[in-house]
């Protein structure tokens, strides 16, 4: 009887570090990025995507339109249409090692919601983009992107990180 | 999800609230599912991915408690299986939030260029380790006994209002409540009120000391100044209590809106008279945790005089290491363990026959300081900020922009200063006992501050969600 409680009690444990472990693979496998300097994501994005066609915004800019304080960040990377009705822009946000981006996640998406509410009744093609959106989280990066077509940029991000 | 947020304020908690209060207080049980499911919704939101590492600690713990517990009935010592739960315990948040750290150091040891990816620190992980941990050595030394039901263990470990900044509360100070509860319109009063005084803390001075501050720190050198320096320190060190203490107000107020009752986390410690004094007011859940599970199975102060010390270092390392994976914060420790080890064995007797105001000046000058290296991003950045705090290479000792920011935020200093110490909640009480509506008044009006900054501010969470 002692040795199947001990046995079964030794299962269970193998059980659960294996599950933990697998997690915790998986997690760092999704989350897997490399460091790279700002610079060189703008210039992927530059050389392979439209976004210089964009304008691009300051940290003040960043507060004003994404709620974001680039204070609070290791760097970013934001460009917004010159058109006033226009709604592509393109984020990229750095978070310190180990820093949480749902705030930041949060503010993208917060972002989207509201661009939606205010085109919604007269722009369909812009609440259609909007609704394409992309808001990912990778490593220590969050990316953004309201476009034609977003996947180009994400592509363009994805391959240089 | 932040509590000065609006979606917690007035969508979260009102319908946490309906429903739990509509669940007649006969059912506990019932009370206690819809708090589980609450506190999981609310772990979950922004980082759902890490909601499984919160259940699995869940299971894990609850499941450990029991074999520490059944292996010791059997005439066992338990002690394996205390070992394995700690070292997985400590695994789980060593990965997510030493891991980084570990490979930077190794990097610049060996010089070698290894890549890794520093995972995002799942939102209160130090937090509920710590007490998961403080009910496995509870457990395991007896002092209670395991949790039968897991989800009242869950309750426990994952319960909202303290989950992600703490206070870190031990299970056997809410064991009883677990069971058993009272929920009274006084003490739902009491809390939301504590709720509210938390709030106010967070949104209106904290968030004011704070924009003071970074705009101190993002100066070029060139306009940087003696006394500009220290506006932006003194400014951190009240954006952090105010930060912190109305986080843990905050956590208070919503458990005891519930019928819980957290103890203390904060004593006005910006009043002590010495360093020693600071640490029985400040973060008392954290020192606490590591005085019972770490200083006192060392051997605590029962042993020779070099033994104590190293305790004491070991201690305040530990405790550095707890608030960062970064060695500002290891430095940040250690600091305090010297001063600690300077005040016990030589210059306590001295201070403590000093003016009051001096003994003030003492512990504040040194608490400063030490928010310095708290609050810099490296070593290097801390060493140079207090070099220009203490006139090596500042540019100046007082400059036009120095005056600028002393005209335009002397007042708010002040008036920070002020409601940092006792006297504003001694006012307070006095005004609630001749007045009721007045305080009412005064609640609700910041309530609507709060509510109005929030609504025009950026996301701004709290400086201990990152621990």
């Amino acid at each position: 009887m002692k040795t199947i409680v001990k046995n079964s009690s030794l299962i269970l444990k193998i059980i659960l570090t294996a599950v933990l472990i697998i997690f915790l693979l998986v997690v760092y496998g999704q989350a897997n990025a490399k460091d790279v300097p700002m610079s060189t994501i703008e210039k992927a994005l530059t050389s392979s995507t439209d976004i210089q066609q964009m304008h691009k915004c300051s940290s003040r800019e960043l507060m004003e339109f994404m709620s974001i304080d680039a204070s609070q960040y290791k760097g970013f990377i934001y460009y917004k249409s010159k058109n006033a009705l226009g709604v592509e822009e393109v984020l990229v946000l750095k978070a310190a090692r180990g820093q949480s981006l749902s705030g930041a996640e949060d503010a993208a998406e917060s972002r989207i919601d509201s661009q939606i509410t205010t085109f919604e009744n007269y722009g369909p093609e812009q609440v259609a983009m909007l609704k394409n959106a992309i808001v990912v989280k990778k490593g220590q990066y969050l990316f953004y992107c309201t476009a034609k077509n977003p996947d180009k940029y994400e592509e363009a991000f994805n391959h240089v990180i | 999800m932040l509590f000065s947020s609006i979606i917690f304020l007035f969508y979260f908690l009102p319908i946490v609230l309906v429903v739990y209060f509509a669940i007649p207080r006969r059912y506990l049980r019932a009370r206690n599912m819809v708090l589980l499911i609450a506190s999981l919704f609310f772990y979950s939101w922004g980082e759902p991915v890490y909601l499984f590492l919160m259940v699995y600690s869940i299971f894990f713990n609850y499941f450990m408690a029991i074999q520490i517990f059944n292996e010791q009935r059997r005439g066992g010592t338990g002690r394996k299986n205390l070992l394995f739960t700690l070292i997985i315990n400590l695994f789980i948040l060593g990965f997510f939030k030493y891991f980084g750290f570990l490979m930077d150091t190794f990097n610049s040891l060996t010089g070698l260029h290894i890549h890794y990816t520093a995972l995002s620190l799942p939102i209160g992980i130090s937090f509920y380790t710590f007490q998961a941990l403080s009910y496995i050595f509870d457990v395991y030394k007896k002092t209670v006994r395991p949790q039968q039901n897991p989800l009242k263990f869950g309750l426990y470990l994952s319960l909202f209002p303290q989950l992600i900044a703490g206070p870190i509360v031990k299970y056997r100070d809410v064991a009883e409540q677990l069971v058993y509860r009272e929920t009274t319109k006084e003490k739902f009063g009491q809390g939301a009120i504590r709720f509210m005084f938390g709030l106010g803390k967070k949104v209106l001075p904290a968030n004011y000391f704070g924009a003071l501050n970074t705009g101190v720190v993002g100066l070029p050198d060139s306009k940087s100044a003696v006394v500009t320096a220290w506006i932006g320190a003194v400014a951190y060190t009240l954006q952090i209590y105010f930060d912190f203490s109305g986080y843990s107000d905050m956590a208070i107020g919503l458990g005891k809106m519930f019928g819980f009752d957290f103890l203390e986390n904060f004593n006005y410690p910006y009043i002590a008279r010495s360093v020693t004094d600071f640490w029985r007011r400040w973060h008392m859940s954290l020192s606490g945790w590591f005085r019972e599970y770490v200083y006192i199975p060392l051997g605590g102060n029962r042993v020779t005089v070099p033994r104590h010390i190293l305790n004491l270092m070991i201690v305040w390392g530990l405790t550095g290491l707890w608030h960062g994976a970064a060695w500002n914060f290891v430095f940040w420790g250690l600091y305090y363990g010297v001063l600690l080890v300077i005040e016990k064995y030589l210059i306590g007797k001295y201070i403590a026959k000093a003016p009051v105001w001096v003994q003030h000046v003492y512990a504040m000058v040194i608490v400063i300081i030490g928010w310095v290296f708290f609050s810099s991003a490296t070593l290097g950045k801390a060493m140079d900020t207090l070099s220009i705090m203490f006139g090596v290479g500042a540019p100046a000792f007082i400059n036009m922009h120095t005056i600028y920011l002393l005209r335009t935020n002397i007042l708010l200093l002040i008036a920070g200063v002020l409601v940092s110490g006792p006297r504003p909640m001694e006012k307070f009480r006095k005004l609630e006992e001749r007045s009721p509506i007045l305080c009412l008044v005064c609640i609700f009006a910041i309530l609507v501050l709060s509510t109005a900054c929030l609504i025009y501010s950026s996301y701004n969470p709290f400086l201990y969600f990152r621990f």
